[in-house]
């Protein structure tokens, strides 16, 4: 079997060895690979579906076309990596040959995953670290923010603001409005059953109370702070909407049609 | 007419926004799998039954453990080389290392920072290179080091450095020492920057510190170049608060009498 990783190295590419080398490394690659696909499969990997069987003779390419820095020698050091890898075992070197190549071809994987599915469009910003401690992390949570710490003073009193504006804005909304806020405020989809049901319309009617709220709140804003910052006008905005939906779920637990979506925010 | 506190309103930019994500995405896809995963790790540091290897050259106990002849026919290490590391030194036994000669660091030192297995730049002190060969598309400048002639020695070249290239790298390194802002012209290819205590990314650097220790005689596994804040392991109430005032990184930069880089 050393024979076959010996006449790989010798030769450019597996293309230009003899038969019995090509089988025997396209077979050692497809094993490895699938390995590593199944251990991502296992873990929960997102975008595994979108994941194409390969087989043993692409599995070998790309890990030949993976490494390469430059079509000459030169480009090809990983080659001389792998044999001197080889060399500082315990005297077992077709072993410690397919120990190197095993690590190279988790790279492989990661940059087939990485082009081949699971874009990053994909990739809801709500998903979960895991392993990160005792409180749940999202990736969202480590996007940088949007104010400067050291405002924090100032930002207290935009909040405040905008809770009084909630306040003031949501008891005099519809009962469409009301439901879209509190059904986005408890991260529920507007076409969801129970956020029709409770206003009873459907998800697009209620699409439009919801747009015709903001709206409503943005011109709002606009009116009684005229000649403001438009940053500043767009941060109260974005706070008054946060603060619309808590001031929803106040205003619903009144009302026996949101009990439904009240439930499904206390089972979260 | 009711006037708004004066607040500084700054919108992250979508860039950062979805340098972010691609990180993350290609480094949850890394973590899981490598999950469970020692067969890159040496013996004399797992403490298992790998195959051991021996120290490098430098280390009280042992000398090189490979022949010198296959690396007899490399060409000297110089400034503007990108190296292949022998898996030797501990960072390179995992896989292929391959490091940028940046500039001469002291009399037989050479600066190195090594590429990145990640295809992204993942911190303000990681830059895209715009090579499209997978290993050489991020160059991780927070993580240069002055690496000893005799380790380099011990390598194979691979590739020369543009001299557009060192430049820009120079310029990314020299601001991160300085606590300056990089060049206008680079900051879309740095990484997004890192803020959050719980960010996956400061165990990353700290990995990848260990791994560039070995490159460097006489570092203790602490980046000589960069220090970021958060990665130290903090009790909940020693956390920093959000305003208070952080360290400048690093501090001068320049070169001595002999043209060295201060590292």
């Amino acid at each position: 079997m050393l024979a076959h990783w010996c006449e790989w190295k010798a030769a450019c590419a597996l293309d230009l060895c003899g038969e019995p080398a090509r089988a025997h490394l396209r077979a050692f690659a497809k094993v490895r690979f699938d390995r590593c696909m199944r251990r991502y499969r296992g873990r929960g990997g997102f975008g595994y579906a979108g994941a194409a069987a390969v087989d043993g003779g692409r599995a070998w390419h790309l890990l030949e076309t993976h490494l390469v820095v430059r079509e000459n020698r030169r480009g090809k050091r990983y080659k001389d990596w792998l044999f001197a890898r080889a060399e500082l075992g315990d005297g077992n070197r077709p072993a410690a040959l397919e120990s190197g190549a095993s690590l190279l071809m988790r790279d492989v994987v990661r940059q087939y995953l990485r082009s081949e599915c699971a874009r990053a469009g994909a990739v809801s910003l709500d998903r979960l670290l895991t392993d990160t401690g005792e409180k749940p992390l999202t990736w969202h949570d480590l996007l940088p923010g949007s104010t400067n710490p050291a405002d924090e003073a100032a930002y207290r009193e935009y909040d405040a603001l905008a809770r009084q504006l909630a306040e003031e804005l949501v008891p005099a909304a519809t009962r469409r409005e009301r439901v879209a806020l509190l059904a986005k405020s408890v991260g529920l989809s507007l076409a969801a059953t129970m956020a029709m049901k409770a206003a009873e319309c459907g998800h697009s009617a209620l699409h439009e109370a919801y747009h015709a709220f903001v709206r409503r709140l943005a011109a709002t804003i606009r009116e009684r702070y005229a000649g403001e910052d438009q940053a500043a006008l767009r941060l109260l905005c974005v706070l008054t909407l946060d603060h619309a939906g808590k001031s929803a779920k106040m205003c619903s637990a009144a009302e026996n049609c949101c009990s439904e979506i009240l439930m499904y925010d206390e089972g979260r | 007419m009711p006037k708004l506190p004066p607040v500084e309103v700054h919108a992250v930019p979508e860039r950062t926004r979805r340098a972010l994500l691609e990180w993350l995405r290609e480094w949850a896809i890394d973590r899981a799998l490598r999950a469970g995963d020692d067969v890159g790790v040496p013996a004399h540091r797992s403490g298992g039954s790998a195959p051991r290897i021996r120290p490098p050259a430098g280390e009280p106990d042992g000398g090189p453990a490979l022949n010198a002849a296959a690396f007899e026919e490399e060409p000297a290490p110089a400034v503007g080389q990108i190296r292949c590391i022998s898996p030797e030194w501990t960072a390179a036994y995992a896989r292929p290392l391959y490091v940028a000669c940046l500039a001469e660091a002291a009399p037989d030192r050479l600066l190195v920072a090594p590429y990145g297995h990640l295809s992204t730049p993942g911190l303000p002190g990681e830059l895209a290179t715009g090579r499209t060969s997978t290993p050489l598309r991020v160059l991780c400048l927070w993580n240069a080091c002055p690496a000893p002639a005799a380790v380099l020695r011990r390598s194979w070249l691979v590739d020369a450095l543009s001299e557009r290239e060192r430049s820009e790298a120079l310029a990314v390194y020299d601001a991160l020492r300085g606590g300056t802002p990089p060049p206008d012209d680079l900051t879309d290819r740095l990484g997004p920057p890192l803020s959050h205590p719980d960010d996956p990314r400061h165990a990353y650097v700290r990995e990848s510190e260990r791994l560039m220790a070995d490159l460097a005689e006489g570092r203790t596994g602490q980046s000589a170049l960069l220090e970021y804040p958060e990665r130290r392991e903090y009790g909940a109430e020693e956390l920093p608060r959000a305003a208070e005032p952080r360290e400048p990184y690093g501090g001068d930069t320049g070169e001595d009498a002999d043209g060295h880089r201060e590292v």
